[in-house]
């Protein structure tokens, strides 16, 4: 039964799956004039045999849908081809900025729990109270103010005016951090450098409050309202009646029910994030993938905005998938059905 | 986005109501109606900028380049809000900036809508193949982080305000198609649409005339909170440089533009996003009213 509906759903990702690598692949074809027009233009003037062979080096004088096929072969085994202007494989130019990524999202989701929960609990528990409107409002502000705008007001406050975090970058030159893993947080761990340590948690402080500011705001809305629902329930009134302790009717009775709805939201809410990190990463000069992918689209290098995009929209849409499933598995009701 | 996902219901089909019901219901959520006040006056200094900006939006003047707003040393009543790298006059051009934001943010959200509506209805009503064919696609399309899916078509597109337009319109109709997609099926099965049938109505007059004002209150509230994700996305594409291009002011790359000056020149950066925070507040707090005013049933 469980099993069914995960390969039921596996199944209903493929043709998306196809569509999206399609969009992918159309986009890049959509473009006023081909790609090697745009890296010959920007190399200075060549021949037209110039073109023509390089058009040939890179198989776009075949016919479109041969070129899907061959695009779709190559980004199954991970070729995405060759960056223009790394002039290094595509894959490999992601590989070295992914740490980054995931150690600032990382940050910022965990940041977003550590105040969305208990700020949730107590907004639904004392419904209409002081905490309550001020939450709800400051939920509001919070997904009304642009992510570029709080990051550079963040850097004007507490790396300008104040001095208390630095301006830009992942950590400090001069702590001589080795690179083991290239999350710096981890690599600072397991070489006992205490110095890299506290600076990489001072470089991430800003980046990670500007990307879970957003996502804060809607979690904390998602955890207030599904605790709400949770608590007019009967068995609740029962636990109360019961006379056990408000703090236990609360953390366990109702928290535990009023979880399922809230870990699909953070896995939804995890795919945004992904969307604010090229934001955040520029604001910041974070060298994640966010900040190669606007880079990337400046510079007009089509091989790696495909792959990025893609990836973005695998890890998107394998995120809404887990999602799904861990709803179904946690919840009997569903389970059962 | 979300919070707009997950606020529309669309098991049952909602009890009409009157205006003056929706009006006394939306006036009193007071922050509600602050923001729609605030966005009249958004509004109204979009149409009237070249009346009531004191200086123009685009005159460079080296000589007051930098300068501070009227409260700090070095400042002067004449530029308020002080003026940015160029010497040009910050408050002139936070008030033309408004007329990009908000015209963006009308023209996406209503073609957004519109093709919304319209694949919603017919996917929803005549559901087989086509339904099939829509679902598909709005599927895809929802596999995509809003952002970075804008980000590559302006950039496949190149950057500039109509490509900008077109690819916000590209990704935000689905949303709309699905709100309308799941309301038109639940109505369809609703004994109202039923009796219509029995009676020998034309499906044009079904869908037009029955379906379609069930679909109106959602669509309203949606299209809403949608303005506010639109502006947001229409600065940030302004801000990374891919929106309107310079020197016309757009709020985004006038944060951008103080990027280099936040040592010295703070407000460049700073005021312009105040503008963004203030419109996109008040289109959310007026969005928040009129889902308690149109749908009773979200309310908390």
């Amino acid at each position: 039964m469980r099993l069914s509906f995960v390969s039921y759903r596996l199944v209903q990702l493929l043709p998306v799956l196809f569509g999206v690598a399609l969009l992918v692949f159309l986009m890049m074809h959509i473009t006023p004039g081909d790609p090697v027009e745009l890296m010959l233009g920007q190399a200075g003037h060549a021949t037209e045999e110039e073109i023509q062979a390089l058009r040939h080096e890179y198989g776009l004088d075949r016919p479109l849908h041969v070129q899907f096929v061959s695009f779709m072969g190559n980004a199954m085994r991970g070729d995405f081809g060759t960056s223009f202007v790394h002039k290094q494989p595509v894959s490999a130019v992601i590989a070295a900025r992914l740490p980054a990524t995931v150690e600032l999202t990382a940050f910022a989701l965990l940041l977003a729990v550590a105040i969305a929960l208990p700020l949730g609990i107590i907004s639904a528990v004392r419904q209409y109270s002081f905490v309550d409107k001020a939450g709800t409002l400051g939920a509001l502000v919070g997904i009304s103010m642009p992510g570029f705008w709080l990051g550079i007001v963040l850097i004007i406050i507490f790396a300008v005016k104040l001095h208390w975090l630095p301006v830009s970058g992942r950590v400090e030159y001069g702590v001589g951090l080795d690179h083991v893993t290239g999350f710096y947080i981890l690599d600072s761990i397991l070489t006992r450098n205490g110095a890299a340590f506290w600076s990489a948690l001072r470089h991430l402080a800003l980046p990670a409050i500007t990307l879970c500011a957003a996502m804060c705001a809607v979690s904390m809305r998602m955890v207030r309202s599904s605790m709400l629902e949770v608590i007019r329930q009967d068995y609740i009134l029962y636990a109360r009646a019961k006379g056990l302790p408000e703090s236990v009717v609360v953390l366990k009775h109702a928290l535990k029910n009023a979880m399922l709805p809230t870990i699909t939201i953070l896995a939804v809410q995890t795919g945004l994030l992904l969307s604010g990190n090229m934001i955040i990463e520029t604001v910041f000069s974070w060298p994640g993938v966010g900040r190669l992918a606007v880079g990337a689209i400046e510079a007009r290098n089509y091989p790696l905005i495909q792959a990025i995009v893609l990836l973005y929209a695998l890890v998107y849409t394998g995120l809404n998938f887990g999602a799904d499933v861990l709803y179904f598995v946690l919840n009997p009701r569903v389970r059962t059905r | 986005m979300s919070t707009v996902e997950l606020g529309l219901r669309t098991e049952a089909a909602r009890r009409p109501t009157g205006l003056r019901e929706f009006a006394r219901s939306f006036c009193r959520n007071r922050l509600a109606v602050i923001g729609a006040v605030l966005i009249l006056f958004f509004i109204g200094m979009a149409l009237a900028a070249p009346w009531i900006a004191p200086h123009s939006p685009t005159e460079t003047n080296l000589d007051r380049r930098l300068q501070a707003p009227f409260w700090a040393p070095g400042g002067s009543y004449d530029h308020p809000l002080g003026c940015d790298h160029l010497g040009r006059d910050l408050i002139s051009r936070i008030v033309y900036g408004s007329r990009v934001s908000i015209l963006i943010a009308v023209v996406v959200v209503s073609l957004t809508m519109l093709i919304g509506l319209v694949t919603g209805l017919l996917a929803g009503y005549f559901g087989g193949l086509l339904d099939a064919f829509i679902s598909r696609i709005v599927d895809v399309l929802l596999a995509f982080p809003f952002l970075i899916f804008a980000l590559a078509v302006t950039a496949a597109l190149g950057p500039g305000l109509v490509n900008m337009i077109l690819a916000l319109v590209f990704k935000g109709w689905v949303e709309f198609c699905r709100v309308v997609r799941a309301e038109t099926m639940s109505a369809k099965a609703s004994d109202y649409v039923l009796a219509a049938r029995s009676v020998g109505l034309s499906n044009v007059r079904i869908l037009v005339g029955e379906i379609l004002p069930n679909v109106v209150p959602s669509l309203i509230v949606l299209g809403t909170f949608n303005m506010a994700v639109v502006i947001i996305a229409e600065s940030s594409l302004s801000f990374l440089g891919l929106g309107v291009q310079p020197p016309t002011p757009a709020w985004g790359s006038m944060v951008n533009d103080g990027r280099p000056y936040m040592l010295n020149a703070w407000w460049i950066s700073t005021f312009p996003g105040v503008a963004v925070a203030a419109l996109v507040l008040s289109i959310n707090l007026m969005g928040e009213g009129l889902r308690d005013a149109l749908d009773p049933r979200l309310r908390d």
